[in-house]
């Protein structure tokens, strides 16, 4: 058998690299799976870690092994040629390992049955081309409050999500939440959650549907128990009304042009194509996470929307003067 | 692959290597510049316009940003200096009433700082 | 054909003087060596090429141009008074001299006396229409319609033919004319990029604005109008369409009062022309 010095030592090399360089850290701390805020999330981000330290392990014990073998004869120990090894540690130890890993893997993974002692905080989220329409339920499972591309959920009270879709098979994913779930038209799925830590996470559409899949992201905001509440009762408030004549020229403006799509509460436009904007003012971000929310990302979405995402569902407001679209645009982020 | 150390030394300049690429993908940018680049992005003005530098600012609504630094006026009358881009990114409305061009609260540091970074790009 | 080592060093040979010559111009004009001062006049050899050059490519070009007959009226009406309101500036009359700008024009303005008596009615018609590139001639196709520049060019034939006394005579008695433009013609023609992509020289839009395609549009004095097609407003206020583009080209105060933009009197066939080029800078 050939001795290959060279291989030997960039494997011995590569030993040496530390773990940390090869343990992933979160790019993205709002969107980590492995930066948990809820108890569902925890057990999914334990298990992960797992997995991974498990299978790191049995790597580095192949990876000696294969080292050792192909060293030659000479260099090999007398235990390892007999048949105990190949037997033991080729068939039964990964066997016994896996069942293992897969009895807690069924044990850890979240369920759904079991009764609840708190009545759940029940939201519906919509999947459409490209966008979430989010409503809250009160009590009674009646819609109390209809908003988009923000969700926003409390500490220490379960969550119910009900998933559905009005066109294609989308997917709801928020990694610091819980684990995917997919939005099939014609089908209610259910998500259920406690979280326990507040943040800003984000979450992502993880089933391709279409031209602007990429940017469909879902802001999320965890809150304490009474600043959900605020949070909540300023929502269910109707849109700020146009106090000034800017705003008034503003408003007139919306309820011509938009009013046909978009719905502000208190105000003559109540069009259901298109999502609610009777608080857009506040929300971290516009065209579900594609752009920053401020009034000149508003107007530039006005104008020129088809630019920004190709193909979305908004046609541009591209005949508007600049006078015009500055009072629009202002208008509608005024709507705080 | 005969000299161990070299080997070492040559692998390990790779890894740093390559851990350097986890950087923002923007091109290389003189120092100083990098105050004015974020906050265009933080305001999102490549919303409305182009701007070599920023990566995704492709707008169309406004005149590309490409080579500001050499145009003689801005927005149509204003002599084009530092100082008065700064004015002009802070107060639009103030030089063209009826401009598409929003005013948008921008401090008077972040425009002057977004000024410097346009500045030097000519 | 065999490549022998003497043919070889022939090709080498001549390569290398043709390198040795484009350098030695090479560093001739990096150094500045040719004065383009007016006050230089050009050498000999130089300015015998460009006159003969000159000459021949009106002379080819003007021989597809039909000569129309022009009555005696119009020639000495219309045509000398378009003459005495435009041309005398630079090209002097009989007996008078042309404005004092003019007068160190390089190259000169030719006494057109001497132009009727030289050269061919289609290749006057040619120059007055079109212009000559790097002097101060300029293409009149864009401030004059077809009947005036033919009304012009007849004139300029009975120059040779007016001492100073009668074209002092005959110049007093013609009024003012009223002035026209290309867009006043009757038949309406459809917008044409290429025409568009003339105007801009003509009305110096060049010396402002950086358009993609034109060679010599490269002074960023207003923004560039590179992808102005896609743009989605014109001078921050007006959405762009073709309507609202031909309406600042024309009138940009009115618009945007204080705007360094100035008046530049387009006609509107021109600013529809104009439009319809800019409408292809994606």
């Amino acid at each position: 058998m050939n001795r290959h010095p060279a291989l030997e030592r960039t494997f011995r090399w590569l030993l040496r690299i530390p773990a940390w360089l090869v343990l992933a850290q979160p790019a993205f701390a709002s969107q980590s799976p492995l930066l948990a805020h809820s108890e569902e999330a925890s057990r999914t981000a334990t298990l992960a870690w797992v997995l991974f330290s498990g299978g790191l392990l049995v790597f580095i014990a192949v990876g000696v092994l294969l080292v050792v073998a192909v060293r030659g004869a000479r260099g090999r120990p007398a235990w390892m040629t007999t048949r105990g090894l190949l037997v033991g540690g080729g068939i039964a130890f990964p066997a016994i390992v896996l069942g293992l890993l897969l009895v807690y893997t069924e044990v850890v993974t979240p369920r759904f049955g079991g009764e609840l002692t708190v009545a759940p905080l029940r939201v519906s989220v919509t999947g459409q081309m490209w966008w979430w329409r989010v409503r809250y339920h009160g009590a009674n499972g009646e819609p109390i409050l209809v908003t988009a591309n923000e969700l926003h959920v409390p500490i220490g009270r379960p969550v119910e999500i009900v998933l559905d879709s009005t066109d294609v098979i989308h997917s709801f994913w928020v990694p610091g939440l819980s684990g995917m779930q997919d939005m099939i038209p014609g089908r209610l799925n259910r998500l259920r959650f406690v979280a326990d830590t507040a943040g800003t996470l984000r979450g992502q559409c993880t089933e391709y549907c279409g031209l602007q899949h990429a940017k469909m992201s879902l802001d999320v905001r965890v809150h304490a128990p009474e600043e959900f509440d605020r949070w909540l009762a300023a929502q269910l408030a109707p849109g700020r009304a146009a106090d000034t004549a800017a705003l008034v020229r503003g408003q007139s403006l919306f309820v011509d042009q938009c009013g046909a799509c978009h719905a502000v509460r208190g105000s003559a436009a109540a069009g259901t194509t298109g999502p609610d904007l009777t608080h857009v003012g506040s929300r971290m971000s516009l065209a579900a996470g594609a752009l920053p929310n401020n009034v000149g990302t508003m107007a530039a979405w006005i104008v020129s929307n088809q630019h920004l995402k190709p193909g979305n569902r908004m046609p541009e407001f591209d005949r508007l003067s600049g006078a015009d679209l500055t009072a629009l645009a202002n208008y509608v982020v005024s709507l705080q | 692959m005969t000299n161990r150390p070299l080997v070492r030394w040559w692998l390990r300049g790779l890894v740093v290597l390559l851990l350097g690429a986890c950087s923002a993908a923007d091109e290389d940018m003189p120092p100083g510049s990098l105050a004015g680049a974020d906050a265009i992005r933080r305001y999102g003005c490549g919303t409305c316009h182009i701007i070599p530098g920023i990566e995704g600012a492709l707008g169309t609504v406004g005149p590309s940003l490409a080579g500001v630094a050499r145009r003689v006026y801005l927005a149509g009358r204003l002599p084009n200096t530092p100082d008065t881009m700064a004015q002009w990114i802070s107060n639009p409305q103030r030089f063209v009433p009826g401009s598409a061009m929003p005013d948008m609260q921008v401090s008077l540091a972040d425009a002057r700082a977004i000024a410097s970074f346009l500045g030097r790009r000519r | 054909m065999n490549l022998t080592p003497a043919i070889y060093r022939r090709i080498a040979t001549l390569a290398g003087a043709l390198a040795l010559v484009m350098a030695t111009a090479g560093i001739m004009l990096l150094h500045g060596g040719y004065n383009v001062a007016a006050t230089a006049p050009h050498t000999a050899p130089v300015f015998a090429l460009l006159d003969y050059a000159s000459r021949r490519s009106i002379a080819v070009r003007a021989r597809f141009v039909v000569v129309p007959p022009v009555p005696a009226d119009v020639a000495l009406g219309r045509g000398l008074a378009i003459y005495r309101d435009h041309c005398v500036q630079c090209h002097g009359a009989p007996g008078i001299a042309p404005d004092p700008f003019a007068l160190g024009l390089s190259p000169a303005a030719a006494n057109l006396a001497l132009v009727a008596r030289e050269r061919k009615p289609a290749e006057v018609y040619w120059t007055v229409r079109y212009g000559l590139k790097m002097t101060a001639m300029p293409a009149w196709e864009f401030r004059f319609s077809e009947a005036d520049l033919w009304a012009v060019t007849a004139f300029v034939g009975y120059l040779a033919e007016l001492s100073p006394e009668a074209y002092r005579d005959v110049a007093a008695r013609v009024p003012a004319p009223r002035p026209t433009t290309p867009s006043a013609d009757p038949g309406k023609s459809p917008p044409d990029p290429r025409r568009g992509e003339m105007a801009l020289h003509q009305y110096a839009c060049i010396t402002c604005h950086e358009i993609p395609g034109i060679v010599g549009a490269d002074h960023p004095v207003g923004p560039s109008l590179a992808g102005i097609a896609v743009r989605r407003y014109i001078a921050g206020t007006l959405p762009n369409t073709p309507a609202n583009l031909v309406a600042w080209i024309r009138s940009p105060g009115t618009i945007k009062p204080g705007t360094a933009m100035p008046d530049l009197q387009v006609s509107e066939r021109d600013a529809t022309d104009v439009a319809a080029f800019l409408s292809g800078l994606r």
